[in-house]
């Protein structure tokens, strides 16, 4: 019996044994091992993984998530390589004489001597249809729409990123302190969340953009600004759940300082949930600076917003549709992919949920 | 329970204080006022202006004021709009028609909303499922502006295939100036969103509830499938619906905005857009703290609601 126990201690965390090659002389195991295989869905992976070699097997298996990454992966490429792809700059205007000499219009005729010269025949940079040149053709101002998506690109992933990372700078310690403190720590921010979580969440990022003026920093601040409240809520429960368990009890009991229990044993027990959280939070940043672009108070023209060339597009829909279409349908595949990602980080990283 | 709503609401008075504080301490830090103008006015001019208005005391009095006029009821007049238009007037001209495209897109997320969840639930891993899921998807990931630009196009094809080069949208604007058929578009659109959110998490919440056993000696006693499903499974299943009821109402309020901007509704969403850009302080501030007031309202009623459809939920015993 106390061999027995000796033996479970010795395990690792995970239910790894650390030992099992260890044999006495006859050849015999000197100890008696306990191993529980990991499943995942029924089927036993094999060895014991840390929570996020799990996760990391669960997602595998779900092909929509798969299918986000590789789709995202994707996007991110062309973000990073965004120089290399797009065949110009996302602001030039072409001019007619340019595209002439691609063959997109009709050559000037040469006038024979002794003749008055022929007006050129029309030849407009606008609304040019795709073509080898300008592959999704060009927008209103004469500017090439494929190389304004590709750099669009950039724009949305960033927003997406940075922003999340605003909310979680801000959110996170908020709702570390509240929970962890409690009292009237807790009580004075959470009373300063819920301002904030009232506020109508469009209407609060419209009037800092309105005060601090038309920039993407802006943007950036003004999700950041708007969305804290959710993270800030979704941290203090969870810290509240663990700030009672008993490892963390026992940790206060050792006399760890709060710090060390915050970041060494708190933080790391509340981790999925707030992944989760930011998973779902950057297609929703995404669609808000495309929003606030399309309402023309987010992204400064030229910059190539996917928001910001819908609604300009919006104008020609009868004469050219694919200024709406090529934009929209990019920002609607890369929400696609984060929430298809999302949903399987969800699932694979709460097993209860699991289908 | 009479308690816990009156705390509520001695709460959300603050919470609205708050939020006019902010939204005044925002406005105020804005470069330029109501009153900057292209041309130079005379300073004169200027100063008379100003303090016709009052907007010459100092701030926390400017503050204290309004709040003690909105209390009374009083949101002050435009800057910017017809010499001495009313805000108040304004607001509820606007919010009659955000108003009524709210309540359509909320009736549409509800009822299909629900009723997609349980038709994927009960068909879990069928087709129906899975398509049900898929447009879900869909429409959770498809912006609003940009589906609702398209189907604009779509419409408006359909309508008259032949149409003039300067076309009017005929489904543009909202019922008062385009009839009743103006509802379908916008309403979907707006509605889109949402109604995907309710689909998906009434799905997984029936699957949950269907396992039970409770459910199962239902079905073992011979029950009918209507009455296991909706009697039994979805009254437990709409729970964690009700509380994400209250968020969604709100999106759908503020989602609003960008809807009456492509399907040119005048809104109130709009009318916001053009106050903040032109920093007409009394209307940003009444529309903030109107449209603050209702999210605030709605967030309680679902509170409410929701220890009515759950009776192990009770307000009155102190909170741990």
């Amino acid at each position: 019996m106390a061999k027995e126990q000796d033996d479970l201690i010795k395990r690792d965390p995970a239910g790894v044994p650390l030992d099992d090659s260890a044999m006495d002389e006859e050849g015999v195991p000197a100890r008696r091992v306990v191993t529980v295989l990991p499943t995942v869905g029924g089927d036993i992976i094999g060895e014991a993984n840390s929570l996020w070699r799990d996760a990391w097997l669960r997602l595998r298996r779900n092909k929509l998530a798969v299918a986000g990454i590789f789709v995202l992966i994707f996007f991110v490429l062309v973000a990073i390589f965004a120089d290399f792809i797009a065949q110009h700059p996302y602001d030039y205007q072409f001019s007619a004489t340019q595209i002439r000499k691609e063959g997109l219009c009709p050559p000037i005729p040469v006038t024979p001597p002794n003749e008055l010269p022929k007006p050129a025949p029309y030849c407009s940079v606008r609304f040019q249809p795709p073509s080898s040149y300008f592959w999704f053709g060009t927008d209103d101002l004469g500017r090439d729409v494929f190389s304004r998506v590709i750099f669009g690109t950039r724009i949305s992933l960033a927003v997406g990123l940075i922003s999340q990372l605003l909310i979680l700078l801000i959110g996170l310690p908020i709702g570390l302190i509240a929970g962890y403190y409690g009292k009237w720590v807790d009580y004075l921010l959470m009373r300063i969340t819920d301002v904030m979580y009232a506020f109508p969440t469009i209407l609060f990022a419209i009037v800092v953009l309105a005060v601090f003026g038309q920039s993407l920093f802006n943007i950036l601040l003004a999700i950041g600004l708007t969305f804290w409240p959710p993270m800030a809520r979704l941290v203090r429960s969870q810290v509240l759940s663990v700030r009672e368990k008993e490892y963390v009890e026992a940790a206060r009991a050792i006399g760890t300082p709060n710090r060390s229990i915050i970041f060494r044993h708190i933080l790391p027990n509340i981790l999925s949930p707030v992944i989760v959280s930011i998973t779902f939070g950057i297609p929703f940043a995404i669609l808000t600076e495309a929003f606030l672009s399309f309402l023309g108070i987010g992204t400064p023209i030229p910059l190539p917003s996917w928001g910001l060339m819908v609604s300009d597009g919006k104008a020609y829909l009868r004469t050219d549709p694919t200024l709406v279409i090529f934009p929209g349908l990019a920002i609607s595949l890369v929400l696609f992919a984060f929430n298809f990602f999302g949903d399987g980080l969800r699932d694979a990283l709460d097993p209860r949920t699991r289908k | 329970m009479i308690q816990y709503i009156i705390r509520r609401l001695i709460g959300l008075f603050f919470v609205l204080i708050g939020i006019a504080l902010l939204t005044f301490t925002l406005m105020h830090l804005a470069p330029g006022g109501p009153f900057s103008t292209e041309r130079t006015l005379p300073p004169e001019t200027v100063a008379r202006i100003t303090a016709s208005y009052g907007l010459d005391k100092p701030l926390p009095l400017q503050f204290l004021t309004y709040i003690w006029n909105i209390s009374h009821g009083d949101f002050g007049i435009s800057y910017r709009q017809q010499i001495g238009a009313e805000v108040s007037n304004i607001i509820f001209t606007g919010f009659h028609n955000s108003l009524q495209l709210g309540l359509f897109a909320f009736a549409f997320t509800i009822f299909f909303g629900i009723l997609l969840g349980i038709l994927a639930a009960i068909g879990q891993n069928t087709w129906v499922d899975y398509s049900t899921m898929g447009v879900s998807l869909a429409g959770y990931s498809i912006p609003n502006f940009v589906l609702g630009t398209l189907l604009l196009i779509v419409a408006a094809l359909v309508v008259n295939p032949h149409l003039p080069a300067n076309f009017q949208i005929p489904i543009g604007g909202w019922i008062d100036n385009a009839g009743i058929g103006a509802i379908f578009l916008p309403t979907f659109v707006l509605a889109l969103r949402p109604t995907s959110v309710l689909a998906r998490l009434t799905r997984a919440s029936m699957l949950e509830v269907i396992r039970q056993d409770y459910i199962r000696t239902a079905w073992a006693k011979g029950l009918g499938e209507r009455v296991v499903i909706i009697r039994h499974a979805l009254r437990n299943a709409l729970l964690p619906v009700v509380t994400v009821l209250g968020d969604e109402m709100g999106n759908l309020i503020t989602g609003s905005i960008v809807v009456e901007q492509v399907f040119v509704i005048n809104g109130l969403g709009k009318q916001f857009v053009l106050s903040v850009q032109q920093l007409d302080y009394n209307i940003i501030m009444g529309t903030t703290i109107f449209y603050a007031f209702i999210v605030v309202l709605i967030n309680l009623a679902v509170d409410i609601l929701y220890a009515f459809i759950d009776p192990r939920i009770s307000y009155t015993k102190a909170r741990t």
